[in-house]
C-alpha cells in the first residue's frame, strides 16, 4: 500500500536532510519571484502609468523574504521562505495580467481622442459649402493640437488621471462636431427645398407641354414661365434664406399643376363622347341633318377656350362646361338611336308574321291571320309619324302583336301537315277494306277539309290554331278505329285460309267416320266467323285471331292423322300376308290384326277433339307395331323348328347307319338309345303349338347329335386300331375341308379328334365350332408325340363366359384322370391376321385362329415335357427367367433408385421400403416428419417420387400389363443386375434377362412369363416357321 | 530425491539395519561468494533509489526536487560503507564478528526506519524493495557469518 505523498515529503525532508544548499536555493527562487514582480512595475512605468497596489505588494513580500532568511536554522528558514516564495510567484503572475490590462485600457482611452477627431472631420466634410464650413475647420485645428499634446506627455500618472484629461478633450471635440452638423443641416434644408420646388415645376411643365400641343398661347404656359424666372432668382441667395423662397415657388407650381392636371382628362372625355355620338349618328339611315353640327361645336370648344381664357382656372371651368354640353347631347342621340332600333325590330317581327300569312293565304282567303297582319301594318305607319321620344313604345307595341301573331300562325302548317298525313293513311287503309266501308271515307274527308273551313269561320289566328288542334285529335281518334278494323280484317283473312285448308282433311275424316271431332270443330268455327262482325270494333281482331289459331290446330291434328292411318294399313296388310302363310294357321293373330285395322272407326269415333283424335290414331299405330313384333317372332320360331326337325331326322338316320356297322359293345347300348330318341321324335312331330314343339325338339337335337358322335367315335376307334386306320381317318377328315357347319360332319370331326388324338371335344349349344377339321389337321402336323398326350386331352367350346377368353389349363395331378384342357370361349372362326412384333420391329402375321390354337398347344407341350421349369428356364437360351416375389423385386429396383440418391439423406433401407410399398399398392404416403418411418426420405420426397424408378415400380404391376409396353419399358425397368422384374399374374412375380430379349425374342407378349415365352415361340414356328432358339428347338420342332 | 526423503531413508536404515550415516564437518565459508551476494543486492538497491529520484525530478514540486537532490543519500543510513569495509577484510581474525554486528544493526535499521518504509511504499508507483532486497542478503550473510563464528 503506497504511503500518502504528504507523509513521503514529511519524512524525506526531515531536519536531518535540510542543508544550507537547500536554504540558498530556496532564497534565490524567492528573490527571482520578487524580481519578476518588480519587472512588471517597471513595464507599467515605461508606459507612463503607475499602480500603488503593486508597489506596496512588492515591498511587503520583500520584507517577508528578509525576515525568513533571518530565521535561526535551515529548517526554520526553509519553512518561512516557502510561503513567501509561493506568494511572490503568484503576485508576479497576477501583476503581469494587471499591467497588461492597464496598458491596454490606456491605449484605448487615447484612441478615443482620434475617434472623436475623425467624427468631427466627417461632420465638417458634410457641410458642403465652403462659406458655411470655415468656422468648424478653425476649431478642428485647435482641438487637434490639444490631442497631440496629451498623447506626447511623458509624465507618469495613474490611469484614472490620464482618463479624466482625455474625457475633457473628447467633450470639446463633441461640441465642435455639433456645430459642424448644424451647418451641414442648413445647407441640406436649402437643397431639399430646391429639389421640391424643381419637382413641382417639372410636374407643372409636363402638363404645360401637353396643353401647348392643343393650343398656344394658353394661360398655363404663361403662368409656368413666370415661376421659372422666380426660381432662378432664389438660387443665388444664402443657404439660410433659400428654403422659404423655394417653398413658395413649390406651392405656386403645385397650384398650377392642380389646375392643369384635369384638363387632359376632361378633353379626353369630351372627345370620347363626341366620337361615340358621331359613330352612332353616322349609322342613322336616313342620315340626321342636325346632330353632326352640334357634336362638332362641342368637340372644337376646348381649343377655342385656350385662346380666350386668361388663367388656368378659367380654362378648367370652360372645359367642364363643354363636358356637360356633350353629355346632354348624348341623351338626345340615345333617344334617336332607341327609336330607330325599335322600328327595326317591329319591321322584323312583321316580316316574320308575313311569311306565315303568305302560307295561310295559299290555303284559304280571307283568313284571320291575313286580317290581323293588315291591321299591324297600318299601326306601324302611324308610329313612323311620331316624335322620336314617342316612337319606341309605339314600335314595341307593333312588334309584340306581330310576334303573338307569328306564334299563333307558326304551328298551323305542321298541324295541317299531320292532319293531312293521318287522313291520307286512313284513306289508304280504308280503301282496302272488303267489303268497302260506307262511313269512314266521309268522316276522313270532313276532317281533312276542316282546316280550310275554319279559316273562313274563325275570327282570330288563335281561334284558327285551336280549331286545327281539334281536327288533329279527331284524326287520331278515327285512326284508332281504322287500325282496329284493319287488324280484324287481317286475322279474318288468315282464319279463312286455315278453315278452307282444313276442310279437305275434314272431308277425309268424314269418309272414315261421321260425326267426328274435326267436322264438329270446323262447323263451330264457321259459325263464329259469321258472328264476329257483330262484335264491337275493338273485340273483332281478338275474335278473328282466336278462330285462326283454332283452325290451325285442327289443321295440324287432322293433317298428321292421315299418314299415320296409311302406315297402319300397310302394317296390317303385311301381317295378314305373313300370318296367311302359317301352317297350321294361327288361331289368334288374324283377329288381332283385324281389330287394329278397323280401330280407326272404333276409337276415333269417340274422340271429342281433334287432339284426342290424333292421340287415338297414335295408340293404334303402336298396337300395330307391337303386333308386328309378335308376328315376326312367331314366323322365326316356326322357321327354326322346321330346321331342327330336319336335323333330328338326319342325325337319327346317320346314327342308325353307323350303329348298324358296329359290334358289341357298344352296339346294343347305342341301339337302345336310338330307339328311345326315335320315339320322342314321333311324339314331338304331333305337337301343333310352335312353342311346345320347340321345347321338345331342342334337347332332342342335342341328344341325337351326341348319339351320332358316340356312334361315329366307336366307328372310328375301331378303324384307328387297324394299321391303315389312322390314315383312313385322316382321309375322312380331309374330305370335310377346313371347316363345316353340318352337324353330322362336325360330329364326325369330334369323333376323329377323339379317335386319332384322344381329345374329348365338348361344344355348348349355340357355340360355333365349324373349324374342328382345321384343328384336326394342325394337330396332325405336330411332331410325333407332341399331340395325343394327356395335356392336350380336352377341347371345350363355350363352357365359360366369353370374358374368360381362350386359354390352356394344365391337368391337375391331384385329380385322377385329369386332363389338360383347351378352353375356347371367344374363338373367332375366321382368317383375321394377328401381328407378332419383336423388339426390332420385325412383324410376323399368322391368322389369329391358328396362332391361338398352336400357342395354347405350346402350353400343353411345355406342361407335358416340363420345359420352362427351374433351373432350365434360368438359362440364357430360355430367356433367363427367375421366380421372384415383391421383396426381391423391391430390393432390385430399390438398389437402382438408391444409386441416384447415394451420399444424400435417404438411406438404402428406406428407399427399398418405399419401392416395396409402391410395388404393392402403386403409390406411397409421404412420412409426417424426418423422424417418422421412412423419415430419411422426408426432405427429398418430391424429388424421389418424381424419379422414373418410382414410376417403374408402379407400372410393373400386372394391372398395368408391363409386357405390352415392349422393349422401351424393359430398357427403363432393368435393374442394376440387368434384369427386368414384374408381376406376371396376380402375386406371381418373375424376372428375366434383359440381354435375352434381343437373343430370343419374337413378340412383346412372350416376355410376360416363362410359359408365354415358350408358347409364343411354339406358335410362330408351327404357323410361320420362325426358327426358335437352338436351346429349345427340340421342344418345338421335335427331337 | 528431496532432503526429507533422504532423512526418512536414513532414519529407516538406522532403525532397522542398525547402520548410521556419518554427519561430517561443515565446510569453510566462501567469503567471495558472500561479498558478491552483497554487491549484487547493494547494486539492485541503488538502482531502485535512482529510479525513485528520477520520478521525483519529473514533478513540478520544488520540495520533491530537493528531496531527490539531497534527501535520498541518507535512506540506507551510514551502514553501507562500513559494511563494505568489513566484508573486504573478512577472513582476518575478528573481522567476522565485526561484520556480523554491522549486518545485524543494518537489518535492525531496515526493519525500523521510516524513510526505508516510505521509499519501499512510495506514492509514485516506482518499484522499490529495500527491506527485501537488502534485508534478504543481509539475512544470508548473517547466517554465514554466524556459522563461521
Amino acid at each position: 500500500m503506497p504511503v500518502p505523498l504528504s507523509r513521503f515529503v514529511r519524512v524525506m525532508s526531515g531536519g536531518l536532510v535540510v542543508t544550507d544548499e537547500l536554504v540558498r536555493v530556496r532564497t534565490e527562487k524567492t528573490q527571482q519571484a520578487l524580481d519578476d514582480l518588480q519587472g512588471e512595475i517597471d513595464r507599467l512605468a515605461a508606459a507612463g502609468l503607475s499602480d500603488a497596489d503593486l508597489t506596496k505588494e512588492h515591498a511587503d513580500l520583500d520584507k517577508a523574504k528578509r525576515d525568513a532568511v533571518g530565521q535561526r536554522n535551515n529548517k526554520a528558514k526553509c519553512e518561512a521562505l516557502e510561503p513567501v516564495k509561493g506568494a511572490a510567484r503568484e503576485a508576479a503572475k497576477t501583476a503581469k495580467d494587471t499591467v497588461d490590462a492597464l496598458i491596454e485600457r490606456d491605449a484605448q482611452k487615447v484612441q478615443e481622442i482620434d475617434e472623436a477627431l475623425r467624427d468631427l472631420d466627417g461632420a465638417i466634410g458634410g457641410i458642403g459649402e465652403p462659406a458655411e464650413a470655415l468656422p468648424s475647420q478653425q476649431e478642428r485645428r485647435r482641438l487637434g493640437g490639444l490631442g497631440d499634446t496629451l498623447k506626447r506627455s511623458t509624465a507618469v500618472k495613474t490611469l484614472d488621471a490620464k482618463a479624466r484629461e482625455v474625457d475633457t478633450l473628447v467633450g470639446e471635440i463633441g461640441t465642435a462636431k455639433l456645430a459642424a452638423v448644424a451647418a451641414a443641416g442648413r445647407v441640406q434644408t436649402a437643397q431639399a427645398a430646391e429639389v421640391l420646388a424643381s419637382r413641382a415645376l417639372a410636374a407643372a411643365k409636363d402638363r404645360v407641354d401637353w396643353l401647348n400641343t392643343v393650343a398656344t398661347p394658353n394661360p398655363g404656359d404663361t403662368a409656368y414661365t413666370q415661376l421659372e424666372q422666380e426660381k432662378g432668382t432664389t438660387d443665388g441667395l444664402a443657404a439660410s434664406a433659400r428654403p422659404a423662397e423655394y417653398q413658395r415657388i413649390q406651392g405656386e407650381a403645385t397650384t398650377l399643376l392642380n389646375e392643369l392636371r384635369p384638363l387632359e382628362g376632361l378633353k379626353g372625355e369630351i372627345d370620347t363622347l363626341c366620337h361615340g355620338m358621331t359613330t352612332i349618328v353616322g349609322r342613322f339611315v336616313p342620315p340626321d341633318t342636325v346632330l353632326p353640327g352640334q357634336i362638332a361645336t362641342i368637340k372644337d370648344g376646348f381649343a377655342a377656350a385656350c385662346g380666350t381664357e386668361t388663367t388656368p382656372g378659367g380654362l378648367k371651368t370652360a372645359a367642364e362646361g363643354l363636358k356637360r354640353q356633350a353629355l346632354a347631347l348624348q341623351t338626345t342621340v340615345g333617344e334617336a338611336q332607341t327609336a330607330r332600333a325599335a322600328e327595326a325590330l317591329a319591321a322584323q317581327a312583321l316580316a316574320a308574321a308575313k311569311d306565315r300569312v303568305d302560307w295561310l293565304n295559299t290555303v284559304a282567303t280571307p283568313n284571320p291571320g291575313d286580317t290581323a297582319y293588315t291591321q299591324l301594318e297600318q299601326e306601324k305607319g302611324t308610329a313612323d309619324g311620331l316624335a322620336a321620344a314617342a316612337q319606341p313604345a309605339a314600335y314595341q307595341q307593333v312588334q309584340g302583336e306581330a310576334t303573338t301573331l307569328l306564334n299563333e300562325l307558326t304551328p298551323l302548317e305542321a298541324l295541317k301537315g299531320e292532319i293531312d298525313t293521318l287522313c291520307q293513311g286512313m284513306s289508304t287503309i280504308v280503301s282496302g277494306f272488303q267489303p268497302p266501308d260506307t262511313v269512314l271515307p266521309g268522316q276522313i274527308a270532313t276532317i281533312k277539309n276542316g282546316f280550310a273551313t275554319a279559316c273562313g269561320t274563325e275570327a282570330t289566328a288563335g281561334g284558327l290554331k285551336t280549331a286545327a288542334e281539334g281536327l288533329k285529335r279527331q284524326a287520331l281518334t278515327l285512326k284508332t278505329t281504322v287500325d282496329q278494323l284493319k287488324l280484324a280484317q287481317d286475322w279474318k283473312k288468315s282464319a279463312r285460309d286455315w278453315l278452307d285448308s282444313t276442310k279437305g282433311w275434314s272431308a277425309w275424316v268424314d269418309g272414315k267416320v261421321k260425326p267426328n271431332a274435326a267436322g264438329t270443330a270446323i262447323a263451330q268455327l264457321e259459325t263464329d266467323m259469321l258472328a264476329a262482325p257483330r262484335l264491337a270494333v275493338t273485340a273483332q281482331p281478338g275474335e278473328y285471331q282466336r278462330i285462326q289459331v283454332a283452325a290451325k290446330a285442327v289443321y295440324d291434328d287432322v293433317s298428321a292423322i292421315y299418314p299415320i292411318d296409311g302406315e297402319i294399313d300397310k302394317l296390317c296388310h303385311a301381317m295378314r300376308t305373313i300370318v296367311g302363310r302359317f301352317q297350321p294357321p294361327h288361331t289368334t293373330l288374324p283377329g288381332e290384326i283385324s281389330t287394329i285395322s278397323g280401330g280407326f272407326v272404333s276409337y276415333c269415333g269417340t274422340a271429342s277433339t281433334t287432339s284426342g283424335l290424333k292421340a287415338a290414331i297414335l295408340r293404334l299405330k303402336n298396337q300395330a307395331l307391337a303386333l308386328q313384333t309378335t308376328v315376326g317372332n312367331e314366323e322365326a320360331a316356326r322357321s327354326d323348328l322346321v330346321k331342327t326337325k330336319a336335323a333330328v331326322a338326319d342325325c337319327l338316320r346317320s346314327a342308325e347307319t353307323a350303329i348298324a356297322g358296329l359290334s358289341d359293345p357298344p352296339k346294343s347300348e347305342l341301339e337302345g338309345v336310338l330307339q328311345g330318341l326315335q320315339g320322342r321324335q314321333t311324339a314331338a312331330l304331333r305337337e301343333r303349338s310352335t312353342t311346345t314343339a320347340k321345347r321338345l325338339f331342342l334337347p332332342l337335337s342335342r341328344e341325337c347329335a351326341d348319339l351320332l358322335v358316340r356312334a361315329k367315335t366307336a366307328e372310328l376307334k375301331a378303324k384307328a386300331g387297324t394299321p391303315t386306320g389312322p390314315q383312313e381317318i385322316d382321309d375322312l377328315v380331309a374330305l370335310l375341308g377346313k371347316e363345316t357347319s353340318n352337324p353330322h360332319d362336325q360330329a364326325l370331326a369330334q369323333a376323329a379328334l377323339q379317335a386319332r388324338f384322344k381329345m374329348d371335344v365338348t361344344v355348348q349349344p349355340g357355340m360355333k365350332a365349324d373349324r374342328l377339321p382345321m384343328l384336326y389337321k394342325m394337330l396332325k402336323k405336330l411332331p410325333q408325340g407332341f399331340a395325343g398326350h394327356n395335356e392336350l386331352g380336352k377341347l371345350e367350346y363355350g363352357t365359360e363366359p366369353s370374358t374368360s377368353g381362350n386359354y390352356h389349363r394344365k391337368a391337375d395331378p391331384s385329380v385322377p384322370g385329369s386332363k389338360g384342357v383347351f378352353s375356347f370361349n371367344e374363338m373367332p372362326e375366321n382368317d383375321q391376321a394377328y401381328d407378332f412384333v419383336n423388339d426390332s420391329g420385325g412383324t410376323v402375321s399368322p391368322t389369329y385362329f391358328k396362332a391361338t390354337f398352336l400357342h395354347e398347344s405350346g402350353h400343353g407341350v411345355d406342361a407335358q415335357f416340363s420345359v420352362m421349369v427351374a433351373p432350365q428356364m434360368a438359362a440364357d437360351g430360355f430367356g433367363g427367367w427367375k421366380k421372384e416375389d415383391e421383396t426381391t423385386a423391391a430390393n432390385a429396383y430399390g438398389a437402382k433408385l438408391f444409386a441416384a440418391f447415394r451420399g444424400g439423406k435417404p438411406t438404402e433401407s428406406d428407399i427399398k421400403a418405399l419401392a416395396l410399398a409402391v410395388l404393392k399398392t402403386g403409390t406411397a404416403t409421404k412420412p409426417a416428419s424426418a423422424t417418422a418411418p421412412l423419415g430419411s426420405l422426408f426432405d427429398d420426397w418430391d424429388t424421389i417420387m418424381a424419379h422414373d424408378m418410382i414410376k417403374i415400380c408402379s407400372e410393373c404391376r400386372t394391372s398395368a400389363s408391363p409386357w405390352n409396353k415392349g422393349e422401351s419399358f424393359a430398357t427403363r425397368a432393368k435393374a442394376l443386375d440387368d434384369r427386368v422384374y414384374h408381376e406376371a399374374y396376380a402375386n406371381d412375380w418373375y424376372s428375366y434377362s434383359y440381354a435375352a430379349r434381343g437373343a430370343t425374342g419374337v413378340s412383346s407378349y412372350q416376355w410376360r412369363s416363362p410359359v408365354e415365352w415358350f408358347a409364343e415361340l411354339f406358335a410362330l414356328y408351327h404357323t410361320k416357321k420362325v426358327e426358335p432358339p437352338p436351346s429349345v428347338a427340340r421342344y418345338i420342332k421335335g427331337p | 530425491m528431496g532432503d526429507t526423503d533422504d532423512a526418512v531413508k536414513q532414519e529407516w536404515v538406522a532403525r532397522v539395519l542398525g547402520v548410521t550415516f556419518s554427519q561430517g564437518k561443515a565446510p569453510a565459508a566462501n567469503w567471495d561468494t558472500v561479498r558478491a551476494m552483497w554487491r549484487q543486492a547493494s547494486d539492485a538497491a541503488d538502482a531502485q533509489i535512482a529510479a525513485l529520484q528520477a520520478a521525483l525530478r519529473k514533478t513540478d514540486d520544488d520540495t520533491l526536487h530537493e528531496i531527490a537532490e539531497f534527501g535520498m543519500n541518507g535512506v540506507t543510513g551510514n551502514f553501507k560503507v562500513p559494511l563494505m569495509a568489513a566484508l573486504i577484510e573478512l577472513g582476518a581474525p575478528g573481522q567476522g564478528a565485526k561484520a556480523l554486528k554491522i549486518v545485524r544493526d543494518f537489518r535492525a535499521y531496515l526493519d525500523t526506519d521510516e524513510k526505508v518504509l516510505v521509499c519501499d511504499e512510495n506514492p509514485f508507483e516506482v518499484p522499490v524493495s529495500l527491506r527485501a532486497t537488502l534485508g534478504g542478503a543481509l539475512a544470508q550473510m548473517e547466517a554465514a557469518l554466524a556459522k563461521a563464528a
